[in-house]
């Protein structure tokens, strides 16, 4: 945790304007929340399911061409 | 001119007309954003006892998680700004925790000289009794330094610690009054 030191030159711990809008940034915050709420869709060959499904519907094709 | 009249401008829409359109859609966050970002800034940058960058990661960090909670904000009675309070506070806590009792936090030596005259602890200070004051203070349970900090250091009204504590006004003044009665008692101790 933390420790409190007395800070003796009197200098008053407040941000300035500048310092503020150095990191006021809504759009950072806008992509931000994209990335963190953005659903990751999975690679085709990452589905089992779907994988298998491509794999049988390749070996109907195949079996019809091949008929 | 009815069409007009049904218009609403972004000022003069209620903060309670904003964040239940921030609800639906978070673009609208940005209302809230604007109006709260200086002052969760300035909270935390004087938590953090003046450490810009930290303060700039963890205010953005607040944000994020306030936006990407905000469905499951409530208004009952307290601003939604106390809500924010209570993000930033955790966050902050969070990052000391991190830290692991490395971290060291520079408080004014005039809100410092403040909470002792309310603790009664008065008359002329000397370098080394306030050096003995800082020690017994960093010797309390964290709980009770984060309202002493959010009183002295950041000079928070009661109302905004009951707030942000979700506790009434009276508790809040109770709650820091016993944590400088316990310190009185042990500045007396060492005496």
């Amino acid at each position: 945790m933390r420790k409190f030191i007395v800070n003796r030159n009197s200098k008053k711990i407040t941000p300035s304007k500048v310092q503020m809008d150095r990191y006021r940034d809504f759009s950072r915050l806008y992509t931000d929340y994209e990335l963190l709420t953005k659903k990751r869709t999975k690679p085709i060959y990452k589905d089992p399911k779907l994988y298998l499904l491509f794999v049988i519907i390749g070996i109907l094709i195949l079996l019809l061409m091949l008929q | 001119m009815s069409l007009f009249k049904k218009r609403k401008s972004k000022d003069a829409m209620s903060e309670a007309e904003v964040i239940a359109l921030a609800k639906t859609d978070v673009r609208h966050f940005g209302q809230l954003y604007e109006a709260y970002f200086n002052t969760i800034f300035r909270f935390i940058y004087k938590r953090l006892g003046g450490n810009e960058a930290e303060a700039g990661d963890l205010c953005q960090q607040t944000f994020l998680k306030a936006m990407a909670n905000i469905h499951r904000y409530e208004d009952r009675g307290l601003s939604f700004c106390s809500w924010l309070y209570r993000i930033a506070q955790n966050e902050v806590n969070m990052f000391f925790r991190k830290q692991q009792g490395n971290y060291t936090v520079e408080i004014e030596e005039r809100t410092f000289a403040g909470m002792l005259e309310e603790a009664g602890i008065n008359g002329y200070m000397t370098q080394e009794s306030q050096e003995i004051l800082i020690r017994l203070l960093n010797d309390m349970e964290q709980e009770h330094l984060d309202l002493i900090e959010l009183r002295f250091f950041q000079e928070l009204s009661f109302k905004e610690i009951a707030d942000i504590y979700n506790i009434t006004e009276a508790n809040a003044k109770m709650r820091v009054y016993r944590i400088l009665e316990k310190l009185q008692k042990k500045w007396n101790e060492t005496k």
